[in-house]
This record gives structure tokens, C-alpha cells and sequence, in this order.
């Protein structure tokens, strides 16, 4: 059965299928809530696949901040080998202090901040090899 | 009564302040920083005056500033909030000082109670039960064994001049006493230069539970009941609720403990709202930890379940109004919960995010009440705590409470920023939640699970609103999804 969909205002629609209601609310481009619960829309684009789904933590070279912040203690030297998971230094926003770990195991190439550095959001922070 | 308040906060306790101020009549004065400049809590005053550049302490921090701001727009009363300058006793000195009437208790009762080891003494010398342990630092082994055998294993080794489990041990048995002692001592003088260690009684599992204290100007001292905080992460309350669900086992609890916290409040001759924290352990033995000088985030449970408006109340009593109300008049109907909506990543470990709130969906309906500092377009900014609203619930029952929070959380959507609604709505659901059998460690091994990206009807009925256009579902597009 095809679904029968109307836009309610701008971004937000409601969609009924096989008797069942669902409410869509559209943000940016990629997230969106279903039901009220957000989700991440990530398009499989062949061109990105290499850095999308789970075969792509073995190819980050670059850790970037996920959010502004301070870098308040550095974990992890250059040259240092490290494990997945293992934490490579604390970012500090919003009264809170966050450990920031290494997407794969591998020795650290770069650490590009020192303790006291403030960072933008996508900065690169440090660079496995 | 005063004829205009500057409010010396930020978010949704100044929005709070500010509605309670309107209902009042009285003229509002709302601060700001360079972050803030578009905040609800500026919308919603009459006047408003700018601080100064973001960080607190350029700005929500600064004593003078806002006794200037004070001056400027002729407020005769401050109210604090909670955070920043509300339990600083030299703030409510200044205030005094520069003739402007400081929301809350008194200097003195501040310092009385600010540091949890005079409060801690002060409880003692009324007779209130604190957590059993040494007051003075411990200084050979065989003192600490007599002291350890006495309140009993398990005891906690702490660091006298210490904070955040730096130079703290839990010993088990006497046998592992002698090295536990000397790496507490060790590593509290590493940490802080020195190296004195007290003992106290180890809690297992305690329950975090909380007296609501109101007093006035003239001796007069009531209490408004209990809530439990047990669900905390990080030292950080989460959800909040009143009555206890051990009030339900022992009716007694809330009379003993509130007579406890009338005590201690009274020797440091308090007035204004305040409360006194507890730890409660297996056996419903309750102790003292430490006074909050100031009105709490979660007071809207207490109101909930009273009736009352504590910050109605809060400006009557610093206006020198007698306490209308007395011990016998407190009624506690029905049962309250809150959570705390906080821009994080329950998916990454709770990361902050701050960042613009694109989209937002409200709950009402019965039994809601929701305390927002933001609204559609609002840049939460990174300076501050993530806190963005308190969503509240009243029903006439614990477990009604908790369908009700559920649902409400349900219509609430928050897109652009991560958030903890989702992590809620699964606390919700845990048997031990709906059971009541809380304690302060319990979210310590609480797993947080992402939900199971959508399928079937509902993926396809997401992908449908997702292009609008097209009836039929796109073969071409591939999606893979992740939940925030």
C-alpha cells in the first residue's frame, strides 16, 4: 500500500500506512525524528562508502573534535601506540570534562593541540599513523 | 513587597524566577552575557542589563557587575537562582552592604552551612545523624583499627583536604586496613600536599533523599517533605521525584528525617527555602551529608505534590512576610517526577552538544509542567551547563507519574543537538526504576542501549516523508541509520 503523506508545515509530515500514523520531523539535511525518536540519515553514497559504516574506523587517520571545547589534559604522546577505546586526551565544554578516545588501535602520528588549547568543532586534535 | 528583582541567573531558573516575578506584579531586571544576548529569560523580563563576555567569571560571576546592574535599574531584591552566586556567602554580604535585598538566607547562615565540614559539626552538636567516622585525621594504626572495628567494616579511608576519590580507599576487613591507610595517605599527599585521611562508614547502595526546608525572618522553620535524587550519573542528578518510594514502606521516614533537617537548620538560624541532603542506607538509617543554602533544580516536584510555590514563597519571606504556613498545614497529594532535559550524547558517553536546537516539539496535556530556558532557533551556547528544561509530571500515583513522564517524553522532539530524552524513556522502562529500588550508584551500571534503527512500515514510511514528492519508495536509495 502506498503511503499517504501531507506536510503539516514546513519539515514536518504526517504519514499514514497500513493504518498506522507516524510523524516525521525533519531538522538539516540528515537527521530527522520518526515518532518523536531523532535518527541520523546517513545516504550510502559509493562515492563515501570508504569512510562510511563499520569497515571505516580501520582508515581514520584524523580524530577531530566532535564540539567546541578546552583541551584540559592531554592522554596520549606522538609516537605513543594505542588501543581502540584507549583515551587520547579530555576536552572540557559545558562544565564537563570528556575523554576523547582513539577510533582504532595504531601509534599516534601527531598530537596538533597542547593542554589549554581552545578547539572548533572538525578540528583535527591528533592524527594516527 | 519589593517593586523590582534583578535575576542573577541564566537558562530556566531565571525564566522560573521571572514567571514567578510577573505573577507578582513586580518589575524583573534579567542579566545577560555576550552569549545570552538572545535568551528567553531577556525576552521575558521587563529590563535587562548586560554583563559582560561569556565565561562566568567575566559575567554570572561578577559580584560587582551585578550590584552595578542593580544600581542602574533600581532593584531593591536579587534573587540567585541556583549555581554561580547563590551559596557564595560574600555575594549575600555585598548585597546587604549595597542595600539591595539578598533572595535567600542570611550571611551567616551560609557560612554556617557552606562547607561540609562545619555543617557537618553542626549537625553533630544538635544531635542529627551524620555518616559514623573519625572527625579529626587519623594518625597511627592502631587508632584506626579501634575506630573501623567500632562503626563497622565496610569503612571509607578519605583525604582530609581532598575531592573527586583522590586519596579515598574502601577497606573491607581489617586485614587489608594497615596498606589501604598508607596508599590513601600516600596518594592524598601526591593530590593535595597533605597527607591526613579520616575514616567513615562505607554506605552500600545508599539512596540519595533530600528535606525541602522553608523559614522565615522570626524563628519560624517548617518542612515541606522529602524527594528522592537517587538517579544520578557523574554526581549529577537526573531524575528527581516526591514522595520517596521508601515513604510508602515507612511512613515515619518523612517526619523522622524532616525533624532531623528542622535541627540542624535551626542552630544556624536559616531562613528562606534550603535543603538538607541524606544518604539512606539498606536499614533506612538516614545521615546528613550537606545543606543546599538556596532553592534547588528540582523544587518543582515539591511544589507538585504540595501545592505550594517556593518562589512565591521565597520572595514573601526575604520581603520579611511572617511564614503564612504551619508544620500541620502541609499536605502531600499524589506523587511528582522530573527529569532533566541536558544537550548530551547518551550514545557517546554523554558528550556535551551544544549548538542551534533546529527543531522543537513540546508536551503538555495533563499533569505536565515543563521549567525550558529555550526555544526553536536558541544557540545552546558551550559555556554552561547543558541543562536545557525540567520536565515535570504529577498523577495521583508513583506508577501513573511514570506512564505520564513516558508519555510526555514521547511528544517531546529536540532536533540539531543531541539530548537524553531516548536514555529517559529506556530509564523509564527499567523494572528496577518502576519498582522504586533506587540507590546513587544504580545509572553507574545502567546501560544505555541505542533503539533499533527503523524498518519495515516505519522506515518506509520515513523514507516516504523524507521526499515527499514520490510516492513510492526510491529502490535506488540505500540508508543505513543511526540513532543520536
Amino acid at each position: 500500500m502506498n503511503p499517504d503523506i501531507v506536510e503539516i508545515r514546513p519539515g514536518v509530515f504526517s504519514v499514514l500506512l497500513n493504518g498506522r500514523s507516524y510523524v516525521i520531523h525533519e531538522a538539516s539535511s540528515n537527521w530527522i525524528a520518526l515518532n518523536s525518536i531523532e535518527w541520523e540519515r546517513v545516504v550510502a553514497d559509493p562515492r563515501l562508502r570508504a569512510t562510511a559504516g563499520p569497515a571505516a574506523a580501520s582508515a581514520i587517520r584524523d580524530v577531530k573534535a566532535a564540539m567546541p571545547g578546552k583541551v584540559v589534559r592531554l592522554l596520549a604522546n606522538s609516537g605513543d601506540t594505542v588501543e581502540a577505546g584507549q583515551g587520547l586526551l579530555i576536552l572540557e565544554a559545558m562544565k564537563m570534562q570528556n575523554e576523547l578516545r582513539s577510533p582504532r588501535a595504531g601509534v599516534v602520528a601527531a598530537v596538533r593541540v597542547a593542554e589549554g588549547t581552545t578547539v572548533a568543532s572538525g578540528q583535527v586534535l591528533v592524527t594516527l599513523e | 513587597m519589593f517593586r523590582k528583582v534583578l535575576v542573577a541567573n541564566r537558562g530556566e531558573i531565571a525564566v522560573r524566577v521571572l514567571r514567578a516575578l510577573r505573577e507578582r506584579r513586580i518589575a524583573s531586571v534579567a542579566v545577560y552575557s555576550d552569549a545570552d544576548r538572545k535568551s528567553l529569560a531577556v525576552q521575558l523580563a521587563d529590563e535587562a542589563a548586560y554583563l559582560g563576555p561569556s565565561p562566568s567569571s567575566e559575567s554570572y560571576l561578577r559580584i560587582d557587575k551585578l550590584l552595578a546592574a542593580a544600581r542602574a535599574h533600581g532593584a531593591d531584591a536579587i534573587h540567585p537562582g541556583y549555581g554561580f552566586l547563590s551559596e557564595n556567602a560574600d555575594f549575600a554580604a555585598a548585597c546587604a552592604g549595597a542595600g539591595v535585598t539578598f533572595i535567600g538566607p542570611s550571611e551567616a547562615s551560609i557560612r554556617a552551612l557552606g562547607s561540609k565540614t562545619s555543617a557537618r559539626q553542626l549537625a553533630l552538636s544538635v544531635g542529627a545523624p551524620v555518616v559514623p567516622g573519625t572527625d579529626a585525621a587519623i594518625t597511627d594504626l592502631s587508632e584506626a583499627k579501634r575506630i573501623a572495628s567500632q562503626i563497622g567494616y565496610p569503612v571509607m579511608i578519605k583525604a582530609a583536604a581532598g575531592g573527586g576519590g583522590k586519596g579515598m580507599r574502601m577497606v573491607e576487613s581489617e586485614s587489608s586496613l594497615e596498606a589501604a591507610l598508607r596508599d590513601a595517605a600516600s596518594e592524598a599527599e601526591r593530590s593535595f600536599k597533605s597527607a591526613e585521611v579520616y575514616l567513615e562508614k562505607a554506605l552500600i547502595h545508599p539512596r540519595h533523599i533530600e528535606i525541602q526546608l522553608l523559614g522565615d525572618n522570626h524563628g519560624n522553620l517548617i518542612h515541606l517533605g522529602e524527594r528522592e535524587c537517587s538517579l544520578q550519573r557523574r554526581h549529577q542528578k537526573v531524575i528527581e521525584e516526591s514522595p520517596s518510594p521508601l515513604s510508602a514502606l515507612d511512613p515515619t521516614l518523612r517526619h523522622r528525617m524532616g525533624e532531623a533537617a528542622l535541627k540542624i537548620a535551626r542552630a544556624a538560624g536559616y531562613s528562606n527555602a534550603g535543603t538538607a541532603e541524606f544518604l539512606v542506607d539498606a536499614d533506612r538509617n538516614f545521615y546528613f551529608l550537606e545543606m543546599n543554602t538556596r532553592l534547588q533544580v528540582e523544587h518543582p516536584v515539591t511544589e507538585l505534590v504540595t501545592s505550594l510555590d517556593l518562589v512565591h514563597l521565597q520572595l514573601d519571606l526575604a520581603a520579611g512576610a511572617v511564614l503564612p504556613l504551619k508544620q500541620d498545614d502541609i499536605r502531600w497529594t499524589g506523587h511528582a517526577i522530573e527529569c532533566r532535559l541536558y544537550a548530551e550524547d547518551p550514545a557517546n558517553n554523554f558528550f556535551p552538544s551544544p549548538g542551534v536546537i533546529e527543531r522543537l516539539e513540546l508536551p503538555s496535556g495533563p499533569g505536565v509542567r515543563l521549567d525550558s530556558g529555550v526555544y526553536e532557533g536558541w544557540n545552546v551556547p558551550l559555556d554552561y551547563d547543558p541543562l536545557l528544561a525540567k520536565l515535570a509530571v504529577w498523577a495521583p500515583d508513583r506508577l501513573t507519574a511514570i506512564a505520564r513522564l513516558e508519555r510526555a517524553l514521547s511528544e517531546t522532539v529536540i532536533l540539531g543537538i543531541r539530548n537524553n530524552i531516548h536514555f529517559f524513556r529506556q530509564l523509564l522502562a527499567d523494572p528496577a526504576v518502576i519498582a522504586g529500588d533506587l540507590h546513587t550508584t544504580f545509572l553507574n551500571t545502567f546501560r544505555y542501549q541505542d533503539p533499533k534503527p527503523p524498518s519495515g512500515d516505519a522506515l518506509a514510511a520515513a523514507l516516504a516523508a523524507y521526499r515527499p514528492n514520490t510516492a513510492s519508495l526510491p529502490r535506488s536509495r540505500r540508508s543505513a541509520w543511526r540513532n543520536s
